[in-house]
C-alpha cells in the first residue's frame, strides 16, 4: 500500500515538475530551461565577458576580418572591404547588444507585442498609426540592390545573423531568458526601422496641437504670440555678425475670445513624448586661430534618452587605403554615425525644424472612410490592414490604417486629419554616412551629407587644415501662402500641399566664420533678418547657446580640456536672466517676511548648478510656480490649472512689459496684478513649498545633488539593471542639462583635436556590453558622472594595440566557428 | 560510491543534454539498478550534488555571485532562495523519476 502511494506521489510530482519545467506558467518562464545550471540563467555568468580569443564565420564575408578589442572594450575592425567591415560590425554589435538590436527595430516596425506581449500594443499602434513600418517598406523597396544604400544594411544583417545562427543556449542574453524567447533573425529593413524610429524621436512635433489648444482659449492672435515663430532672443547657429545676442521684443497681445472649433481639432493631434531641452544637444568647434595648439577642435554632445545599454556603441572600422573611421553607431546602423577619421571629425545636433504638417480632411464615411475629397473629387484612400500578434504568433488585435496622398489619416474627436512628414518619405540612406566616413575635408563632408533628408541635423565638422563648418542639413518643406507650418491647413484642396523644399544654398550654415568658432544647441538656426523663410516655430530659448558662446568668446586659446570642461559647465544664462527679475520683484513688494527671506536666500546663489549648491533648488521651485500663476488664462477648467505651457520666449517678452494684462491673475477679481506681483508670488510660493518638503535651507535636503538626478533605465525598465538617482552637475538649460524626470541627458560626449595626429576623447553613460552582469555594462558611468572623458585609441595598425588588447576575434568566410 | 557515480552521470548528462536528462537518467537508474534502501533519496541527493557542482564550477570561473545579486533584486527573493529552488528542482525530478522507474521494475518482476 505504501509503495503504491509512493509511486502515485512520484507520478504526481514528476508530472508537475515536467509541466513547469517544460512550459511557461503565468509570468514564469519554463523552469527547466531557466534553472538548468549549464544552459539556463546561471550560464549568463559565464558569458559576461568576451573570451580572450574567438573565431567565427560569416556568410558572404569576402575576406578574413580581424577584430581587436582594446582596454575600453572597443572593437577595432580590420577588414579588406567596406561591406566586410559592416558585416563585422553587425557581428560585434549583435555579440554585445542583441536585445537592444531587436527591441529598437521592433519599436520602429510596430511589432513589440510579438516580443513582450500585449502590454506593448499602444506603442505598436502608435508606430503603425504614424506610418513608420509602411514608410520603411517603401524606402527599402525604393533602393537599387547594387547601391551602397542597400549593400551596407544587407552586409550588416549578414553579421548579425551569423551571431544569431551560431548562438548556443549558453550565449543567450539574460533578458531573452526572462522573456523566454529566442532572438529573431535580423532583416536588413530593420536598419530602416531604426532610422525611422530616430526620425520619430528627433523630428516629430506637436506644434500645431499646442498652438491650437492656446487658440481655443485665447484666440489666434494671442496664440501666435505665445508660440512665436521666431525666438525673441536671437543667437542663431549661422553667425549673424552681431557678436552678441539680440532681443527681438514684440508685445504679447492680450488674451482674446475663445475659439471652440480650434479646441476640437487640437484634441485630435496626439501629443509628442515628454520633451524639454534635456533632449536637445550641443556641439561646437573652434578654428585654428582660437585654439591653443593651432589645431581645430570639435566637441559633440548629443542629448538623448539615457538607457542601459546606451543608445551608442563605439567602434573603429579600418579598410586599408579606403576607410579609417572611429566613432559611435546606433546598434542597427551599418556605419559610424558620429565620429572622426584621420582628416575630419563631425557631430550633430537636432535642427528642430518643422517637417510635419496636418491637414483637415473631408471623407466619405465618418467611421470607415474609403475616399477623401480633393479638388472637388473623391479619391480612394490607401487601406492597410494591421495585424498585431502576441508572443506565440496569436492575433491579439487587428486594425486598418488609412493614407491620403499626403500620408497617414487619423481620426479623433470626430475629425479626420492627415499629415505629411518628411520622416516617412525618401529612400533609406546609408551612403551619406559611408561617404562622410571617407571625407578628407569639411567640403567633402558637406558634399557627402547634402542629400541626407531626415532627421534634419545641424552638422558640425572640423578638419586637419584647421577649417570648421556647420550646416543644418535635411529636407525642409516650403509651404504655400504665408509659408507657415504651425497651422492646420484644409485638406480638400491641393493648394494646401507643399510646393517644394529649401535649396541647399539656403540651408543655415557657415564655414570658417570671422568669429573663429561655431556652435549649435538646437536654437533657431538662422536669424530671420537674414532669411525670414519659415523653418519652424516655438524654438528652444537659446540658453545653452548663450552660455557656450559666452565661454568661447571669452577664450581665445581653447584647449581640448577646456572643451571637455565646457560640456559640464554649471553656469546658467536662464538663471542670470531670471534671478535679477525675481529679486527686483521681491524688493518692489514690501511687508512680507517670507518673501524677504526667499529673496535673501536666492541672492546667496551663485547661479551655478553644482552638486553641493543649496540655493539652486529655490530658484527652480520659483520657476515651477511661475507658469501656474502667470498662465491662469490657459487654465483647463477640468483640472483647474494650465495644461499647455507656452514658449518660454513669451515669458521673456512679457518680462519687458510689466503691465501687460497677461500678468493679471483672473482668479483674484478684486485686484489687478502686475509683473512683480506674479514673480514675487512665485518666489514666495517656492520657498513655502520647499520649507514644507525639505525643511530648513541649510539642511542637506536642499543640496542640488539631493534634488536632481539622472535616471538611466534598462531597456525593459528593470530597476535591478538600471542606474538610478545619479546626482548631476547641471540643471535645466545648462550645457549639461538635467531636468524633468532625468531620463534624458548627455548620451555621448566627444572632443577631437584635428592636429597632425588626431587625438580624441569621449565617453557615454554605460558600457559596451549589454549584459547587466558584465563589468563592461556600467564601467563608464563614474567618469561620465564626473564629467571626465576617456582617451580614445585610434591606432593605424592592429600592432599598435599590443599591450592594450583585451580580446580578439577572427572572422572568416566559410564554416561555422567561435 | 554508487551515489557519487550517479551524481557524475547526472552532471555530465545535464551538460550534454540539458535539464530533462535528469528525469531520464534517474528513471533509467531506477529501472535498471538493483533496489537499495533509500535509493530514491540517494538519487535526489546525487542530483543536488550534480547541479551544485556545476554551479560551484560556474561561480569559480565567472561572476555568478554578481548574477545572483542581480536576480535576487530583480525577483525580490533572497539569493539563497534562488539557489534553493535551483537545487530542489532536480532533487524532485530525480526522486520522482527514480521512484517511478523502480516501481515499474518491481511491477515487471
Amino acid at each position: 500500500m505504501i509503495a503504491r502511494l509512493r509511486a502515485a506521489l512520484a507520478v504526481v510530482i514528476l508530472g508537475l515538475l515536467l509541466w513547469v519545467g517544460a512550459r511557461p506558467t503565468g509570468p514564469l518562464p519554463a523552469l527547466g530551461r531557466f534553472l538548468d545550471p549549464w544552459h539556463g540563467i546561471w550560464a549568463v555568468a559565464t558569458t559576461a565577458e568576451l573570451p580572450r580569443s574567438a573565431k567565427a564565420s560569416i556568410p558572404h564575408l569576402e575576406h578574413p576580418v580581424r577584430v581587436i578589442y582594446d582596454d575600453r572594450s572597443v572593437p577595432h575592425i580590420f577588414a579588406q572591404t567596406e561591406t566586410d567591415a559592416s558585416r563585422a560590425l553587425g557581428y560585434v554589435v549583435a555579440r554585445d547588444r542583441l536585445l537592444q538590436l531587436e527591441l529598437q527595430a521592433r519599436a520602429g516596425a510596430g511589432r513589440l507585442t510579438e516580443m513582450v506581449g500585449p502590454s506593448a500594443i499602444e506603442a505598436d499602434r502608435e508606430a503603425r498609426d504614424l506610418g513608420l513600418p509602411r514608410a520603411a517598406e517603401h524606402k527599402w523597396e525604393g533602393l537599387d540592390s547594387s547601391s551602397i544604400d542597400s549593400r551596407l544594411p544587407r552586409a550588416f544583417a549578414d553579421g548579425v545573423n551569423a551571431w544569431i545562427d551560431n548562438l548556443r543556449s549558453r550565449d543567450l542574453p539574460l533578458e531573452y531568458r526572462l522573456l523566454d524567447r529566442w532572438p529573431a533573425h535580423w532583416d536588413p529593413i530593420n536598419s530602416t526601422h531604426l532610422f525611422n524610429r530616430m526620425g520619430y524621436t528627433l523630428a516629430y512635433s506637436d506644434l500645431e496641437r499646442s498652438r491650437l489648444a492656446a487658440q481655443a482659449l485665447v484666440g489666434a492672435e494671442a496664440a501666435d504670440a505665445l508660440f512665436p515663430i521666431n525666438s525673441p532672443i536671437q543667437e542663431p547657429i549661422q553667425p549673424n555678425g552681431q557678436h552678441a545676442p539680440r532681443l527681438d521684443y514684440h508685445r504679447v497681445p492680450p488674451p482674446g475670445a475663445p475659439d471652440s472649433q480650434a479646441l476640437l481639432i487640437a484634441s485630435t493631434i496626439p501629443p509628442s513624448d515628454e520633451s524639454d531641452d534635456a533632449l536637445g544637444s550641443n556641439n561646437w568647434a573652434v578654428g585654428q586661430k582660437r585654439s591653443k595648439n593651432g589645431n581645430a577642435l570639435l566637441a559633440g554632445d548629443p542629448h538623448l534618452d539615457l538607457s542601459l545599454p546606451s543608445i551608442w556603441y563605439e567602434a573603429h572600422l579600418v579598410v586599408p587605403g579606403r576607410l579609417d573611421v572611429y566613432g559611435v553607431t546606433v546598434p542597427g546602423a551599418p556605419m559610424i554615425v558620429l565620429g572622426f577619421n584621420r582628416d575630419i571629425a563631425w557631430t550633430f545636433t537636432n535642427t528642430e525644424a518643422d517637417v510635419l504638417d496636418y491637414y483637415q480632411e473631408t471623407v466619405d464615411d465618418s467611421l470607415h472612410p474609403r475616399r477623401y475629397m480633393l479638388d472637388g473629387k473623391w479619391h480612394p484612400l490607401e487601406l492597410r490592414p494591421e495585424i498585431y500578434r502576441g508572443r506565440h504568433g496569436e492575433v491579439i488585435a487587428t486594425d486598418t490604417t488609412r493614407y491620403t496622398h499626403r500620408g497617414p489619416l487619423r481620426r479623433m474627436a470626430g475629425h479626420w486629419l492627415s499629415f505629411r512628414w518628411t520622416v516617412l518619405e525618401g529612400i533609406a540612406r546609408s551612403e551619406n554616412f559611408a561617404r562622410a566616413a571617407r571625407a578628407r575635408s569639411v567640403g567633402e563632408f558637406e558634399d557627402a551629407m547634402t542629400d541626407m533628408e531626415t532627421p534634419a541635423q545641424n552638422m558640425l565638422v572640423a578638419d586637419r587644415t584647421g577649417s570648421i563648418a556647420i550646416r543644418s542639413t535635411g529636407r525642409f518643406p516650403i509651404r504655400p501662402g504665408d509659408g507657415r507650418g504651425d497651422v492646420i491647413r484644409p485638406g480638400t484642396t491641393s493648394e494646401s500641399d507643399w510646393t517644394g523644399q529649401w535649396p541647399v544654398a539656403e540651408y543655415p550654415g557657415a564655414r570658417n566664420p570671422a568669429q573663429g568658432y561655431l556652435a549649435s544647441d538646437n536654437q533657431q538656426p538662422i536669424d530671420p533678418r537674414v532669411n525670414p523663410r519659415y523653418l519652424g516655430a516655438d524654438w528652444y530659448v537659446p540658453w545653452r547657446a548663450l552660455r557656450i558662446n559666452e565661454l568661447l568668446r571669452a577664450d581665445s586659446a581653447v584647449t581640448p580640456d577646456d572643451m571637455r570642461r565646457f560640456q559640464t559647465d554649471p553656469g546658467s544664462p536662464r538663471a542670470d536672466w531670471m534671478v535679477p527679475a525675481f529679486l527686483a520683484a521681491a524688493k518692489a513688494v514690501s511687508g512680507d517676511d517670507t518673501l524677504a527671506r526667499a529673496a535673501a536666500l536666492l541672492a546667496q546663489w551663485d547661479r551655478r548648478y553644482t552638486r553641493d549648491n543649496r540655493r539652486a533648488v529655490l530658484f527652480e521651485a520659483a520657476m515651477e510656480e511661475l507658469p501656474a500663476l502667470l498662465w491662469d488664462e490657459l487654465d483647463d477648467p477640468r483640472v483647474g490649472r494650465p495644461t499647455i505651457t507656452p514658449s518660454f520666449g513669451a515669458v521673456i517678452e512679457l518680462l519687458q512689459d510689466p503691465d501687460n494684462p497677461w500678468w493679471d491673475d483672473k482668479r483674484t477679481p478684486n485686484r489687478v496684478e502686475h509683473r512683480d506681483d506674479i514673480l514675487a508670488a512665485s518666489l514666495r510660493a517656492g520657498l513655502v513649498r520647499l520649507l514644507h518638503e525639505l525643511g530648513e535651507p541649510e539642511s542637506d535636503a536642499w543640496l542640488w545633488s539631493h534634488n536632481r538626478h539622472a535616471n538611466i533605465y534598462h531597456l525593459l525598465r528593470i530597476p535591478a539593471f538600471s542606474a538610478l538617482e545619479i546626482p548631476m552637475q547641471g540643471g535645466p538649460s545648462t550645457l549639461n542639462p538635467s531636468s524633468g524626470s532625468g531620463v534624458f541627458g548627455a548620451s555621448w560626449r566627444m572632443v577631437v583635436e584635428m592636429g597632425p595626429e588626431v587625438r580624441a576623447w569621449g565617453t557615454y553613460p554605460g558600457g559596451q556590453s549589454g549584459n547587466p552582469i558584465s563589468r563592461r555594462y556600467l564601467d563608464r558611468l563614474p567618469r561620465w558622472e564626473a564629467g571626465e572623458l576617456d582617451s580614445l585609441r585610434f591606432p593605424h595598425t592592429a600592432d599598435e594595440l599590443s599591450g592594450r588588447t583585451t580580446a580578439t576575434l577572427e572572422l572568416l568566410p566559410g564554416s561555422r566557428g567561435d | 560510491m554508487r551515489s557519487a557515480l550517479i551524481a557524475l552521470v547526472l552532471a555530465a548528462a545535464t551538460i550534454l543534454l540539458g535539464w530533462w536528462a535528469v528525469p531520464i537518467v534517474a528513471c533509467v537508474g531506477g529501472l535498471l539498478l538493483a533496489p537499495r534502501k533509500w535509493d530514491g533519496a540517494r538519487a535526489a541527493l546525487a542530483a543536488v550534488i550534480a547541479w551544485a557542482a556545476i554551479l560551484a564550477w560556474t561561480a569559480a570561473t565567472s561572476p555568478l555571485v554578481k548574477l545572483l545579486h542581480q536576480l535576487s533584486s530583480l525577483m525580490h527573493l533572497p539569493g539563497w532562495a534562488l539557489i534553493a529552488v535551483t537545487l530542489v528542482f532536480p532533487m524532485g525530478l530525480a526522486w520522482s523519476a527514480w521512484t517511478l522507474g523502480r516501481e515499474v521494475r518491481e511491477i515487471g518482476s
